[in-house]
């Protein structure tokens, strides 16, 4: 069988290997290489639980307190687990954003400054599968990866709470007087509702799809520096961001760019905490998903966020181009 | 089993400097070419052109390939090791033999893990905690794995001490080399690949001074060793080289008929080292 195979390929000539199967080992590599994808989210639920596990449950007025004794019922106890869970989701999206800034200015000029490239560039990976590997890892895997951190961090705070409902009423005696307990209560029965959690994942999904869109221009921008720039992407990428920004602001008088980074680099997190927000977010059957239809065509329909996304294939062509056509003089 | 490449009129400048100037050379398949020069003689940037890494004027076929504009097809026919060192220092053994096979068609895995299996290279160690000539060695087990056509080694042996460099050149010869295959190696250090290449290219500030079949070098090149009192003689028969050691004189001729020197005293065919001296001092002149 291998017999055969083997002069079927002699044959053929040019044998190429299943372009699927490439695109995966590139992928792999990427995982392999760039520890910190893991280890970033892992520091950030670390820290989060540490917090839950030792600190004090604040209210931080949310729900608002309805006078003294105030009685839960079971509708703001959803919405207060629905915050609750949300809110600990937005620590890992702004780690996201330096996770992905960093691999994005790291992944192509790590392999050059090492000389590496060489190694790589030996293979019949094309530059084209490899800048898009990395695009891959940067808009979809570190999304998911900070999406799956998040919901397990989730899931353990709730079984904390749950653990500790005791504890909680305890804190809670301030603001609920007699009623802590049932407030407690409802509070860790509310984190038990399947209902809660579908809503909670459908959210985070959306926010996951809404931040690679917002962000693939910074990350086909950071993409570009790396494969491009002789030495020091960050210091090059800074200087240039700063330079266009401050070009405008002298020439123009405006801020309309730095407005549009913190657009792209902020949009889905600011999108995140307006979920834990909005009172609309509530109704009489509980905790309702924010990715209710209206927001969804708001945002899709966003031009800010289709030209960006535009603007972010263009840098990806210009960083396959680097890739392929700089003459690295070595 | 024909051209695996050819070279017309190829030239490469770095603004005014001329890194490749109207170079042209064939090679055939089945043979082991050593391209050879000085540093900064235009070796690294005529590999570059041929692996499709830089961008050149003239004409040029890898493999029937175009490198600069069908790099991606000419990858799974060639494989090169552009220096020592070059594999990532994070990867793993392990893993890099399991990316290779990932995204190489003519890789065979198997062959890989027998040549490491006869290395003291931990399988599972990361490359920078291996000595360069493990990473040498892990570099070359994979190359020798992949059924290419045309293997490019740079330099290969840099910074290896001597018994790295003879085991790897012993492991190129013995475990991999056949007439379907063809090898180019570029190297300074000529006495320690004069043995085994079957093809000579001298390469000097970016032109070829010399290309000849190694059988054939003692057609055109004569070395004679003769003492002082024939030294005059030689010396007005225009020899391109001239060296003198313990009273004895070493004198090298370019296409000089036999019969006129042998009475002068010993003819040898030249080393490719003195050759090499010869050659380079002549192009300074």
């Amino acid at each position: 069988m291998n017999a055969v195979l083997e002069s079927g390929k002699a044959v053929a000539g040019a044998v190429h290997a299943p372009r699927l199967q490439v695109f995966k080992w590139l992928v792999r590599r990427e995982l392999w290489e760039h520890r910190g994808i893991w280890i970033a989210p892992a520091i950030c639920a670390a820290i989060i639980l540490f917090s839950a596990a030792v600190g004090h449950v604040s209210l931080d007025g949310n729900p608002e307190p309805h006078g003294p004794g105030l009685v839960v019922n079971a509708s703001a106890a959803a919405q207060w687990a629905g915050t609750a869970l949300l809110g600990m989701a937005v620590p890992f999206y702004i780690t996201l954003l330096f996770t992905q800034l960093f691999y994005a200015l790291n992944s192509l000029f790590d392999d050059r400054k090492d000389r590496s490239v060489l190694f790589w560039k030996s293979l019949p990976a094309s530059d084209l599968e490899t800048v898009l590997s990395k695009v891959f890892v940067a808009s979809v895997v570190l999304p998911l990866v900070a999406l799956l951190f998040t919901v397990a961090t989730q899931a353990v705070f709730a079984a904390l709470a749950a653990l500790r409902v005791g504890e909680l009423a305890m804190q809670l005696g301030t603001a609920f007087g007699p009623n802590a307990a049932a407030a407690a209560h409802a509070f860790v029965g509310a984190l038990g509702s399947p209902q809660l959690w579908i809503a909670d994942v459908l959210t985070l999904l959306w926010v996951a799809v809404g931040f690679a869109l917002w962000t693939l221009p910074l990350v086909g921008y950071g993409l570009l520096v790396s494969a491009a720039t002789a030495r020091a992407p960050f210091v090059v990428a800074g200087l240039l961001v700063g330079g266009v920004g401050l070009a405008e602001s002298l020439l123009f008088h405006s801020d309309w760019f730095v407005g549009q980074l913190f657009q792209h680099a902020f949009g889905a997190i600011v999108g995140l905490s307006h979920a834990t927000a909005g009172p609309a977010a509530m109704n009489a059957h509980g905790y309702v998903p924010s990715v209710s239809g209206e927001r969804l065509l708001a945002a899709v329909t966003s031009a800010d966020l289709w030209v960006g996304v535009l603007v972010g294939l263009l840098f990806i062509g210009g960083a396959v181009w680097a890739r392929r056509y700089r003459d690295e003089n070595t | 089993m024909g051209t695996l490449i050819e070279a017309k009129g190829l030239s490469k400048s770095y603004g005014s400097a001329r890194a490749l100037d109207d170079v042209s050379f064939t090679v055939e398949a089945g043979r082991i070419v050593g391209l050879i020069g000085p540093n900064g003689a235009g070796k690294t940037t005529a590999l570059k052109a041929l692996l499709g890494l830089t961008h050149y004027d003239g004409y040029l076929r890898v493999a029937g390939l175009d490198p600069y504009r069908q790099r991606d097809a000419l990858m799974q026919d060639v494989c090169f090791i552009a220096d020592v060192a070059v594999l990532p220092r994070w990867i793993r053994v392990h893993q890099v033999v399991a990316f290779v096979e990932g995204v190489h068609p003519r890789f065979r895995a198997e062959r890989c893990r027998e040549f490491l299996a006869r290395t003291n290279i931990p399988p599972k160690a990361q490359v920078k905690t291996l000595s360069k000539g493990m990473v040498t060695q892990l570099h070359l087990a994979i190359a020798m794995a992949i059924d290419a056509k045309l293997l490019v080694l740079d330099e290969p042996t840099l910074g290896l001490d001597i018994l790295a460099r003879k085991s790897f050149y012993d492991a190129l010869i013995n475990d991999y080399f056949d007439e379907t295959r063809t090898l180019l190696i570029t190297t300074h250090q000529v006495e320690e690949v004069e043995h085994l290449l079957t093809d000579l290219l001298f390469i000097n500030r970016g032109k070829l001074v010399l290309d000849t079949p190694m059988d054939r070098l003692g057609e055109r090149f004569v070395q004679l060793i003769t003492t002082a009192d024939h030294a005059a003689a030689a010396r007005a028969l225009g020899p391109i080289h001239e060296q003198q050691a313990l009273g004895r004189f070493a004198f090298i001729f370019d296409g000089k008929d036999h019969a006129t020197l042998a009475p002068l005293g010993e003819l040898r065919t030249p080393g490719v080292a003195d050759l090499f001296v010869a050659t380079m001092q002549g192009g300074r002149q």
